[in-house]
């Protein structure tokens, strides 16, 4: 009776809809994409706290160094007392720091922001948004998400090891991030004992959910669209959707070999990167930003895609040059796999690269200037409505440009001499990871929560926690270019203690910066107080959402809210046209033309 | 006055007081010194011209983006009974918006291709060169000096610690070498940076143009030195990695470099030393001794 | 039925990582402050397990081994140190100290070595004495430089130098532990297995290094200025005394003492 075309799998998992299931198969242990989204989505946002609290922790260091406020609050290994002029202070060792600036990346990149875009998002909208009823392989989605859990487990083990957990930076690079396990060998670092074979473990096995959820979203794509729904129809959060998981399946199969060979070096004596033996440790690099370098794209075009939708829904205007929207996301994911040696400019690898890679890396700002222009020519003679999403997509519009804009910087590679390595680097990283990124997760957020749950969010709050997020996350980001632009270096736990005077005297000038930025940061954190509350009381007494809050077009609105196991009742909708036909003359006083609704004309 | 005239002149007076904002910012950030530190190099001048370049073309393109951005979120808001403009894209528009970034974008990277070479891939010639052998390892700079007799590894090498004892005005050769992990060699005033890996000799240059003393005298600090950083994670002491550069005027460093040879024979040198050729450092020696790469002492 | 097969995997997958994971980890609380000492172990190659050990005879106690450790030959030249790289260091000293990995006085004797009983108090069990073993950082030179210490018992690291020093202990059966410090700060730690001699040394401060000897029983002594040791107050029997230096190796002597007798023996180093 369905007309949807699908796989034998689907036809089964069709069938199985029919039988009553129990609360652990609907809600826990489910196979339908809609509910692992979310599972996903509570998951990813509850590591959000633990990153955020890291990165807390960082900025604490940074900006008191000499005597670490509430200090003799904390365990020993955090804080330890000194005695400086007759006085006790509370200073915290480079073994805790490291390891906070290590786990603050590793957390937010590999369980905060991939699975909230890719596990979240791309679970939940893509058989929405192309009219599938479910994933074309369900129980392998479900299998996606469960192992997350024992790479959680293992990575928060880690933090509870002898040695604590993994110090060698998110990226880990050897030879620090090699020791052995074995006693009777120097060990560079603490951490480098239990925590980074933890880490290493913990990351493998993410992986493997990533590929297995991408391989889902590749084949539900190509296969399960519903009938009229071209690959040219499909709203560019699919498209980004899409590519994103094409690049998920081409490079975390690399990181995996990486990883595999630093487990091999450091518990069964393995000498990828070991110089004594013939290794390379400059190997890793190229490997492991073989895959890196994807990433960051993996982390930024499903935000690119979301904001797409919301900025013509509420901006009640189709996108600007949808074509020219989807070769460029093509372009940037297929220019992203040639451009990992940028982060290796000064690595000591053949300065001859640095040429090759410096063009490659320049040309993939185009596609993402393309982007930014189509999104600007969207929004010239819209007809906007500021609600939360939509000021959380204008703000990923703007952060995402400065972003942007600083890469050049880095991509230059005579600049890059000066500025790699620094607190430069650091603020574009967070200009585009959160500012782009986490900008266009509140937004797709705030944009989808009445499909996901049928409620609708508090819309003051939202504003509320937008704007202050807003201000707060320029105060901390923009400030790290002045601090980088003074040469302050990535990772060191002092920069200039003004007390003891101890530290580098050249950031003497730029040391007052690290204080505001703290004070920024904690602004920052207490803001997101304000979105916990909100999804809380909006999940518990939010106002009922009808099918289609938004007046959008997409197919996802010509469903309930929530949508139903099967998600659209007995028929599938047959789409007509394209998703962005906001303001169509055809269709009369509304200023939206649904893709499902047939008007009849031929 | 007709809206269009009005348009265009809030526009134009967004735009220049913004101008005005990019102009004093960066001059007040001048005073507060927020902003890259003086250039002593002799191709810093060229990294820094660079820079500026690439800050006047992205400060042009942010505010021209955040003036259309702001411009639409002001004036284009929802009014009720009205529709938006129904425009699926402009195909001239998306070519213009497309050769001029790309045109652009070239030619930043192909201009900067001849300073990256100077930099990083010739090294010059000259009978005047000063080799300096670095041994970076966890958490001190280690330098070693030839002495007077112009050769490496003899009696008279003269060994500091956190301390790059060089001349002004004449090119500094590096011959960098890491003795455990990845360390980097920073120094912000002479604009140098190169990553030191284990198992490979890497080589660099550069040229100061001034020496520590003259900086003390324009500075008015007898303390003033310039400094280097690590600037690649090496460990729980990479905060620690601090030294010194220190300039002398050829003369000066000439007289030094004399007195520190002849005394060099008293010390022994750092027993690191003895590693410098080793492929592997630290590692490597425990390998030699038995006891590394499997699990004997493991309970 | 599918999905039950799948779930099963995936949970068993789960207990088996958690089998491995977890084989390692210490109980303590994150970081590396901890001053757990690592697990237990049969690592004490050639002593006799501690449950087969008995009570020390203390009444039975009343021999003594003493001696000096000589040098062979011309004295060598006392090294100087070369202090540099950190301005609180520099300023710490006046004159170059003194190198103390060789350390030969003008009458021959040798100071800085670690003298032990190496067999002989096997069978022995000793209580762990409550009094730590104290390390400190003065100057920017380990105090003392050579010292020993009872698995279990103790060890407390500190600082009283206004720089940072790093307190980083390679040991092949002890636990390797790296801890930053500040003036005043105090780290304690503890030795599991017994270990001759281990090696600490700061990264910071490459001139900066010091070794400890941990044993199971107490009879360890250091040379001083004058060369001498005493192992004191030992049951009559035969025992192997091992002298140990950092630069000069080891020598070993068999001594035989009866009751309520003193014997005192020579080491003598070469070149």
């Amino acid at each position: 009776m369905s007309t949807a075309v699908g796989t034998a799998e689907h036809v089964e998992a069709h069938h199985e809809e029919h039988h009553e299931l129990g609360f652990i198969r609907k809600y826990i242990f489910s196979t339908d994409h809609k509910i692992i989204g979310i599972q996903f989505l509570f998951t990813g946002l509850l590591m959000f706290v633990l990153g955020g609290a890291l990165a807390l922790g960082i900025r604490w260091q940074l900006a008191w160094p000499y005597d670490l406020p509430f200090g003799n609050l904390f365990p020993e290994s955090v804080a330890k007392a000194a005695t400086v002029g007759g006085n006790t202070v509370y200073t915290m060792g480079g073994e805790f720091y490291t390891m906070l600036v290590t786990m603050h990346g590793s957390v937010m990149i590999f369980f905060v922001i991939i699975p909230l875009l890719t596990g979240a998002f791309g679970n939940f909208l893509i058989p929405l948004q192309i009219g599938a009823r479910d994933m074309a392989f369900p129980v392998l989605n479900m299998l996606s998400y469960w192992l997350v859990w024992p790479a959680l487990v293992l990575m928060i083990t880690g933090f509870f090891v002898d040695g604590g957990h993994a110090a060698a930076g998110w990226t880990a690079y050897p030879v620090l991030s090699e020791a052995q396990t074995a006693y009777g060998t120097e060990v560079p670092t603490p951490g480098s004992t239990m925590g980074q074979t933890l880490w290493c473990a913990s990351v493998f096995f993410l992986g493997f959910a990533s590929i297995m959820g991408a391989v889902n979203y590749v084949t539900t794509i190509i296969k399960m669209r519903a009938p009229g729904m071209t690959m040219f129809r499909m709203p560019l959060s699919t498209w980004a959707l899409f590519i994103t998981a094409i690049l998920v399946v081409f490079g975390t199969p690399v990181l995996a070999s990486a990883l595999f060979m630093l487990m091999v070096d450091r518990v069964l004596g393995g000498t990828f990167f070991r110089p004594a033996q013939g290794g390379q440790p400059l190997l890793w690099q190229h490997v492991f930003w073989f895959y890196s370098h994807p990433a960051v794209y993996i982390m930024i075009l499903p935000g690119m895609g979301f904001v797409s939708d919301i900025l013509s829904t509420f901006a009640r205007k189709p996108i600007f040059g949808y074509k020219p929207m989807v070769y460029s996301i093509c372009a940037i994911a297929g220019l992203g796999f040639i451009v990992w040696g940028h982060h290796m400019f000064q690595s000591g690898m053949n300065p001859a690269l640095g040429m090759t890679f410096m063009v490659s890396t320049m040309m993939i700002a185009l596609p993402s200037a393309i982007k930014t222009f189509n999104w600007l020519g969207t929004l010239w003679r819209s007809n906007m409505i500021l609600t939360p999403a939509m000021q959380n997509a204008l703000a990923f519009v703007s952060m995402f440009v400065i972003g942007g804009l600083s890469g050049i910087f880095m991509a230059s590679t005579p600049v890059d001499i000066y500025i790699h390595d620094t607190y430069f680097i650091v603020g574009h990283i967070h200009y585009v990871l959160f500012g782009g990124s986490m900008f266009a997760i509140f937004g797709a957020i705030y944009y989808w929560f009445p499909k996901m749950f049928g409620k609708m969010m508090n819309s003051k709050l939202g504003t509320l926690h937008t704007v202050l997020s807003f201000i707060f996350f320029n105060c901390t980001f923009f400030t790290m270019h002045i601090l980088g632009v003074a040469g302050h270096p990535r990772r060191i736990a002092i920069g200039w203690d003004k007390v003891n005077n101890i530290g580098y005297e050249f950031l003497k000038d730029v040391q007052p910066l690290n204080e505001f930025m703290t004070w920024s940061a904690l602004g920052l954190a207490a803001t997101q107080f304000i979105f916990a509350f909100n999804l809380v009381i909006s999940l518990i007494a939010g106002k009922k959402a009808g099918n289609n809050p938004w007046k959008a077009n997409t197919l996802e609105w010509e469903t309930t809210s929530p949508a139903p196991h099967g998600n659209f009742g007995p028929t599938i909708p047959t789409v007509y046209r394209g998703p962005y036909e906001y303001a169509h003359p055809d269709a009369g006083d509304e200023d939206y033309l649904p893709q499902a609704r047939n008007l009849g004309k031929a | 006055m007709r809206s269009s005239t009005r348009r265009i002149r809030s526009i134009s007076g967004g735009l220049w007081s913004l101008a005005a904002l990019g102009g004093g910012v960066p001059a007040h950030a001048q005073g507060m010194g927020w902003t890259l530190p003086e250039n002593i190099s002799t191709f810093g001048g060229e990294i820094d011209h660079l820079f500026y370049l690439i800050s006047w073309i992205t400060g042009l393109t942010l505010v021209a983006t955040f003036a259309v951005l702001g411009y639409s979120i002001l004036k284009f808001r929802h009014k009720p009974g009205v529709k938006a403009q129904h425009i699926h894209g402009s195909h001239k528009v998306e070519i213009i918006w497309t050769l001029v970034p790309a045109g652009i974008l070239l030619f930043l990277a192909l201009y900067q291709t001849k300073t990256w070479a100077r930099i990083k891939m010739d090294i010059p010639a000259s009978p005047d060169n000063v080799t300096v052998q670095v041994f970076a390892k966890q958490f001190e700079w280690n330098f070693r000096l030839p002495g007077t007799d112009g050769q490496f590894g003899t009696e008279d090498d003269i060994y500091t610690i956190n301390d790059l004892h060089i001349p002004r005005d004449r090119n500094v050769v590096l011959e960098m070498r890491s003795y455990d992990v990845i360390h980097s060699l920073f120094m912000p005033h002479l604009r140098y940076k190169q990553d030191i890996m284990p198992g490979m000799t890497i080589r660099g240059w550069f040229q100061s143009t001034k020496s520590t003393e003259q900086a003390r005298t324009e500075r008015g600090n007898p303390d003033f030195k310039y400094e280097i950083a690590c600037t690649e994670l090496c460990g729980l002491g990479h905060h620690e990695m601090r030294a010194k550069v220190t300039i002398d005027s050829p003369s000066d460093f000439d007289a030094w470099v004399a007195k520190e040879s002849a005394a060099a024979a008293d010390f022994a040198p750092p027993e690191l030393w003895e590693n410098w050729g080793r492929a592997g450092g630290i590692l490597e020696i425990h390998d030699l001794e038995g006891h590394g790469g499997s699990h004997d002492d493991h309970e | 039925m599918k999905t039950r097969i799948s779930i099963s995997i995936v949970l068993m997958t789960c207990l088996a990582l958690a089998g491995c994971g977890s084989g390692d980890s210490g109980a303590g609380k994150s970081g590396s402050g901890d001053s757990a000492s690592a697990s237990t172990g049969s690592g004490d190659k050639g002593a006799a397990k501690s449950s087969e050990r008995m009570a020390f005879p203390k009444d039975k106690a009343t021999a003594t081994i003493k001696g000096k450790v000589v040098f062979d030959g011309d004295p060598p030249k006392v090294a100087k140190v070369r202090i540099q790289g950190d301005a609180y260091c520099e300023g710490a000293h006046s004159t170059p100290p003194d190198d103390e990995s060789l350390l030969v006085s003008a009458d021959k004797s040798i100071k800085n070595v670690f003298v032990y009983v190496k067999k002989g108090v096997d069978k022995y069990e000793f209580p762990t004495p409550s009094e730590p073993v104290v390390l400190n950082q003065v100057g920017c030179a380990y105090v003392p430089h050579i010292m020993g210490i009872m698995a279990g018992q103790k060890f407390n690291v500190m600082s009283s130098d206004a720089t940072t020093h790093n307190v980083h202990f390679v040991g092949k059966s002890n636990r390797e532990f790296n801890h930053t410090q500040k003036e005043g700060q105090k780290d304690v730690e503890e030795f599991a297995r017994e270990e001759v001699m281990a090696r600490i040394k700061c990264d910071i401060h490459s001139w900066m290094g010091a070794y400890v000897g941990v044993l199971y029983h107490p009879f360890y002594s250091v040379t001083g200025d004058q060369g001498m040791f005493s192992l004191g107050k030992l049951p009559p029997g035969e025992y192997e005394i091992e002298a140990w230096h950092e630069k000069l190796k080891t020598k070993t002597q068999k001594v035989t003492v009866g009751d309520g007798e003193t014997k005192e023996i020579t080491f003598t180093f070469g070149k």
